[in-house]
């Protein structure tokens, strides 16, 4: 009997590699694949667009998981289920402070979790974290592309509508406090799916990495392609598919089943 | 942080779902899967494509003369409050999620339908809007068209109509079964994953929600279809777009003349 295919993403083990690229939009899902070498469309249902092709010989898949924690992690328990180990988000991101610029590359060393999903994993005192490994590949990769980035503390948000203009919401005091309190503390940018990543995939005990770009200058709002270059979204998916290939590397070197 | 989204969005081809005032009418039917916004699209007279960005899929046509739209929200309440947000900036007034949900109780079967009268909030978004003892409802009068209409047309229908609360939940694989026990246990009818934030924002905004569901399984009964076509909740899809499009002919009927505002 064959295996069945996952509920939602709609593949099966031999249709993915265990290197894995999840970018939240769709169409960013094609623009990764057009960096692998021989990439196949393998399935698209719902927000789920998933290809696989090759970096370095060795399987390797994206599938767009849509915008927000539930659906991610929807995305990474099917993808862990057939097989995969490493994945790593690339995305886009909006700045928290001046360290970051438009069109700078940003690499979390950290979530702040302000999301719902998270919670089903793991205690709200656990750590959302990236892998170190795929972390430090992923500031090697920056360093060796000479794209200005930023490695800090992203801010993961389950509502992108009340960030910018909380004094709207009836719960402003609570929004204001926590979102002047992360800036004090340094966090450089904000999106919404990195604590989950990180959180589901400790749970799950698999390697997850985020490398995003940052769509706006800090205090400033980006909503139009013409303050938006998207060429610059090119940056964090070099950044990332540099970052993928020395983790295949370093996994052959140590003998990894790939 | 004092950015204006909304001031520097307002009348501009929004920013997810790449539509503009005007490209949509002010019913919007939001299924979560982009499939299913083309599934709809059969139902509607002169239905035309309008625009696909991310998980947001819309078309615009008409029912019996009144326009209405229909764009996809994706799975889960985060991009589901983005849709509901931009549709309202563009001129939705009434949203009405057309929705797959997991039955919690075990008299309910798959292809029954649901109608939502209150969401526990189990996620993580509509606290960005109220705090968490903030009831998650739909709109009543919105609400209660759907249910008439439903039962008035329940004798053509595959599955039986229910309605009640249902749970919001932001992990579909994070379910357990001392979970499930529990939402049964409180008496939800059913699961689903955007209800609660399309209520919440809807209500912050002065606009209608309401929701239908089809039910693909039960958790409780364990009566769950994976390996093959589920034919009991595709048949729950076209029998729920069916009841909201004659709903809304209805309410518009209804309201036309009292003036159409969302009650204060």
């Amino acid at each position: 009997m064959g295996e069945q295919k996952t509920m939602h993403t709609d593949v099966t083990s031999n249709l993915i590699g265990k290197y894995v690229f999840l970018p939240g939009s769709v169409e960013r899902a094609s623009l990764i694949a057009e960096h692998f070498d021989n990439p196949v469309k393998v399935a698209h249902k719902r927000e789920f667009l998933t290809y696989t092709g090759t970096l370095e010989g060795v399987p390797v898949t994206v599938t767009s998981t849509g915008i927000g924690g539930p659906s991610a992690c929807i995305a990474i328990e099917e993808l862990h289920s057939c097989g995969a180990h490493t994945m790593m988000r690339i995305g886009s991101a909006a700045s928290t402070s001046p360290k970051v610029r438009m069109g700078d590359v940003v690499i979390p060393n950290g979530a702040v979790r302000m999301e719902g999903t998270g919670n089903h994993y793991l205690p709200f005192e656990f750590p959302a974290v990236p892998d170190f490994e795929m972390l430090k590949a992923l500031e090697a990769a920056a360093v060796k592309l000479g794209h200005p980035y930023n490695v800090g503390v992203t801010i993961t948000k389950d509502s992108y509508y009340t960030e910018a203009e909380p004094e709207t919401k009836p719960v402003y005091e609570e929004l204001k406090y926590k979102w002047e309190s992360y800036i004090k503390g340094g966090a450089t940018n904000t999106s919404m799916e990195c604590a989950v990543l990180f959180l589901v995939g400790a749970s799950l005990g698999i390697r997850t990495a985020s490398v995003m770009i940052s769509a706006t200058d800090f205090g400033q709002y980006s909503n139009d392609a013409k303050d938006y270059p998207s060429g610059w979204e090119q940056r964090a998916i070099e950044v990332g598919i540099e970052g993928m290939r020395r983790m295949i590397r370093k996994d052959m070197a140590d003998g990894m089943s790939m | 942080m004092a950015l204006d989204k909304e001031s520097k969005t307002a009348g501009k081809k929004q920013y997810h779902i790449h539509l503009k005032p005007g490209d949509i009418g002010k019913y919007v039917l939001l299924p979560g899967d982009p499939a299913r916004s083309d599934r709809v699209a059969k139902y509607l007279d002169n239905a035309e494509f309008v625009a696909v960005n991310r998980e947001h899929r819309t078309f615009t046509g008409f029912y019996k003369g009144v326009k209405v739209s229909v764009t996809s929200t994706g799975m889960g309440c985060p991009s589901a409050a983005i849709a509901a947000e931009e549709l309202m900036n563009i001129g939705a007034e009434c949203l009405i999620r057309i929705g797959s949900s997991a039955a919690l109780q075990d008299h309910i079967k798959i292809g029954d339908l649901m109608i939502s009268t209150g969401s526990m909030k189990n996620e993580g978004t509509s606290r960005f809007y109220v705090p968490d003892c903030f009831p998650a409802v739909p709109d009543f009068d919105l609400t209660r068209a759907i249910i008439d209409t439903a039962r008035e047309m329940q004798p053509d229908l595959y599955g039986k109509v229910y309605y009640g609360i249902n749970a919001s939940d932001d992990a579909f694989y994070g379910e357990t079964q001392e979970w499930i026990d529990k939402l049964s246990g409180l008496g939800c009818l059913n699961v689903e994953m955007e209800s609660s934030a399309l209520y919440t924002v809807c209500h912050k905004r002065k606009k209608r929600a309401a929701m239908i569901s089809a039910v693909s399984g039960n958790l409780v009964t364990g009566e769950v279809i994976y390996e093959t076509a589920n034919e009991g909740l595709a048949r729950g899809w076209d029998e729920e777009i069916k009841i909201v499009l004659e709903a809304i002919y209805r309410f518009e009927k209804e309201m036309n003349g009292t003036g159409n505002e969302a009650a204060e």
